[in-house]
């Protein structure tokens, strides 16, 4: 799947379709609102925080009746926890699909970066969604984004060559790279400069690579790719 | 249920009579105080104003002579810890010698200012990121100045000053999320030992150079 065809997708999935009869089988409404829902919570959410997001908002937002929301979810959370899943499972499968190309690790560090920027340039909202609210919201919510960002630290470290071809920095560093990577994307999107989010990917892969390559083998990955 | 120090408990009724404006900030003082300690050990959402009056030993009228809500009662409460953090790394941070050595002296006086009160460290790092718009936006201009403060070390060329200019807001951006782990994983009581990490995070770049 190309790029373009990837974003398409995406936003023809996170999409309101029209409410009322439309003939389609039942379980595909029945997805289908389920992708209601979750365009709808995005949409909330990444305007007005999860705490102030109200079930009656979302269920607006997404063009459903409340009893459609309870039908799904038991909760606003439940709703934002299922969102938040597939919204990384998504993005991970793009990402994925992208590294596979790639050539060696810093190609795979960077193809999967490249990704992920594009991805949530064309969705700042989605973005919002995944990289903002949940450390305002705190609590339960906050946990889960604690643990993705975990995996995503084991994510772009996957495959490395082990040391001496690398240099071995400590778990430590590469936790506080990526909360670093994380930062300067929020920043742009708080100024909302949300759809110039690709422009990091140089300075993202400089800093994430230095201390795993060195600073003249990451400058030269970064020419090569970004 | 937090309780407060000796010098913050309910005073004797005294026959001196102090001014009000001397009761009423050692009041404010004594309800951030006991705010900083309930917000710290049930999170900001979890905190409620009662609680808060109950561990000042304040009616509840009297937090609100000096409270707008909850939500300034916090933002006080983290300016507040912001003072005696900042107060903390400057005392144990030498005011000349090679810029390194300072940032090293720094990052240690931060880590001791963080264990000598982890409920402050806590509010400072962790709560702030959920207790709304206006204690977000302070915590902003906090990690601002602290990058400015690394920017010197590049001005001084401790650094190579070719690095990405993003370099120092995503190294202090990443030091705090990281110290935020750390603190809701239980560290703060003994933070010095995460002396070498910092290290290794913020000074490195500094030190290899």
């Amino acid at each position: 799947m190309s790029e373009r065809e990837r974003q398409d997708d995406l936003e023809l999935r996170l999409a309101r379709l029209p409410p009322g009869r439309h003939g389609l089988p039942r379980d595909f409404v029945a997805r289908n609102q389920r992708d209601r829902l979750a365009a709808g919570i995005i949409a909330v959410v990444a305007a007005r925080g999860l705490n102030e997001a109200t079930i009656a908002e979302i269920c607006t937002a997404a063009g459903v009746s409340r009893r459609t929301f309870y039908a799904y979810f038991s909760s606003k959370q439940e709703c934002y926890l299922d969102t938040y899943g597939r919204i990384v499972g998504y993005v991970r499968s793009a990402t994925d699909e992208a590294a596979a190309v790639a050539e060696d690790w810093p190609g795979r560090v960077a193809a999967k970066l490249r990704t992920a920027l594009e991805l949530f340039a064309a969705n700042p909202d989605v973005a919002r969604f995944v990289l903002i609210a949940p450390r305002r919201a705190g609590g339960a919510v906050a946990g889960r984004y604690r643990t993705m960002m975990l995996r995503a630290v084991d994510y772009l470290c996957e495959g490395m060559p082990l040391p001496p071809a690398t240099r071995a920095p400590s778990d430590a560093v590469a936790a506080s790279l990526v909360g670093g990577l994380v930062a300067l994307v929020v920043r742009e999107l708080d100024a909302g400069r949300g759809g110039e989010l690709p422009r990091l990917l140089p300075d993202l892969l400089e800093l994430f690579l230095t201390p795993y390559l060195g600073r003249a083998a990451a400058l030269a990955t970064v020419e090569a790719v970004a | 249920m937090a309780s407060l120090p000796d010098h913050l408990q309910p005073a004797p009724v005294g026959r001196e009579r102090l001014s009000r404006e001397v009761v009423a900030s050692y009041q404010r003082d004594r309800i951030l105080l006991a705010a900083t300690a309930v917000f710290a050990e049930r999170g900001y959402h979890g905190t409620t104003i009662d609680q808060i009056v109950v561990a000042a030993h304040v009616g509840v009228g009297s937090f609100y002579e000096h409270f707008e809500n909850k939500e300034a009662c916090f933002v006080a409460a983290y300016d507040r810890v912001i003072v005696a953090l900042r107060d903390g790394v400057l005392a144990g941070t030498p005011d000349g010698g090679p810029w390194e050595e300072r940032l090293v002296a720094a990052l240690r006086a931060l880590l001791e200012a963080i264990e000598a009160d982890p409920a402050a460290a806590r509010l400072a790092l962790v709560e702030v990121h959920s207790a709304g718009e206006t204690a977000l936006s302070h915590h902003e201009r906090n990690l601002e100045e602290v990058t400015k403060v690394l920017r010197i070390g590049r001005a001084q060329g401790s650094v190579s000053a070719d690095l990405p200019q993003s370099f120092e807001f995503a190294t202090v951006g990443g030091l705090s999320w990281y110290l935020q782990q750390r603190i809701e994983a239980g560290d703060a009581a003994a933070a010095s030992a995460l002396l070498p990490q910092l290290l290794e995070i913020v000074a490195e770049p500094y030190l290899a150079a």
